[in-house]
């Protein structure tokens, strides 16, 4: 089983995996995947390994706007580890890869007795809190340029990744844009030789560029993803 | 129903939207364009005032253009007089700004072409495009 590629997995002492390893499932999840729907009992966590999940909030009219992304730096669903949960928002597979998963009552077993367990997802939930609520200033007061450059540069950082399989259409509705606004964007940065768009993958070429255009969000909760220390 | 294509003026060469969006009409395409102007300006209206985006039908036929400055929320507190004024200095900004554009080109693809005549190294391509076309 695969354990460095997650960081929470990776932080976790010896013994404590090795009383979680039996219990893990390593899945590949395509793009698209709906890991839980809103409301619907947590009923596995999702360890991602090298794919990113999105977490969509219903807007009215059909329409849903990403709060916040989990890579290989978070796990989707912690919070069952307290206890039956519900899901406050949609998760969906936002870039393929491959997952650790377990289910929500072997979890919540091992968490009721193994502190480091419990104190790690308190720490990784205060840090989902803080970027969402960065993210909702972001929304309100920055372009939608510096926005999608902001939210590249943390694609990568949560893939490990410089290529992302992103089509133009799933961007937009994470952004909460038209398709159109994202193709000009897009584009715009193409052509000053920050990435490269060919169709459903974005190739990051010039990553200090694309810092630069991005917003003062990605500075302010990047800190909060270097990798945990469990001791 | 027809299909609606978009190009960003700002400037440059500018940008384009090739894909489209198939549209009922003229009128929901003006909408449609209006919103992808207020979203290119949203937080940033002084920076982009001087960009327009162009609207075709099926590829070809220009049906509309929207100057951002028109539609601009932040100028809404000026008489119609003044904000006529920043319309039309808006767009000599954005015209100047495709000169000196062009004529960076320009200059950039003779040096290119003089050192290639001359056997001597030259710039082959910036941004992952011919420097010579």
């Amino acid at each position: 089983m695969r354990r460095s590629g997650n960081w929470i997995l990776a932080a976790l002492p010896d013994s404590v995996f090795q009383q979680l390893e039996p219990d893990l499932r390593h899945v590949t999840l395509p793009q698209g995947t709906t890991c839980m729907d809103a409301n619907d009992p947590i009923d596995q966590v999702y360890f991602p390994q090298s794919g990113m999940v999105s977490l969509f909030v219903a807007t009215g009219g059909g329409g849903m706007v990403e709060t916040s992304s989990i890579g290989r730096e978070g796990a989707v669903g912690l919070q069952c580890g307290f206890g039956p949960r519900l899901s406050f928002s949609r998760a969906v597979v936002q870039i393929p890869g491959s997952f650790s998963t377990i289910l929500s009552a072997r979890f919540e077993r091992m968490v009721s007795c193994t502190p480091t367990l419990r104190d790690l997802i308190v720490r990784y939930t205060e840090i989902l809190w803080s970027e969402a609520q960065q993210n909702a200033a972001c929304n309100a007061i920055h372009d939608g340029s510096s926005r999608l450059c902001r939210w590249l540069l943390q694609c990568v950082d949560r893939t490990g990744s410089d290529q992302l399989p992103l089509t133009q259409e799933s961007l937009a509705e994470t952004l909460g844009m038209r398709r159109t606004t994202v193709t000009l964007l897009a584009q715009q940065l193409q052509n000053r030789g920050i990435l490269r768009y060919s169709r459903g993958r974005i190739t990051v070429l010039d990553r200090a560029a694309l810092q630069k255009h991005a917003c003062g969000c990605y500075a302010a909760v990047k800190h909060d993803y270097l990798p945990y220390d469990a001791n | 129903m027809p299909i609606y294509t978009f190009t960003l003026r700002d400037g440059t060469d500018g940008v384009v939207d090739e894909i489209g969006v198939r549209l009922a009409g003229q009128d929901c395409a003006i909408q449609y364009g209006n919103g992808v102007v207020r979203e290119l300006m949203k937080n940033r209206e002084l920076e982009t005032r001087s960009w327009r985006l162009d609207i075709y039908e099926d590829h070809d036929t220009g049906i509309c253009q929207i100057p951002f400055a028109a539609v601009d929320p932040t100028l809404n507190h000026l008489e119609p007089r003044f904000r006529t004024m920043v319309e039309d200095v808006s767009e000599r900004r954005r015209q100047l700004s495709e000169v000196i554009h062009a004529l960076n080109t320009t200059v950039i693809e003779s040096r290119a072409l003089v050192a290639r005549s001359r056997g001597k190294p030259y710039l082959a391509s910036r941004f992952g495009r011919g420097t010579i076309r």
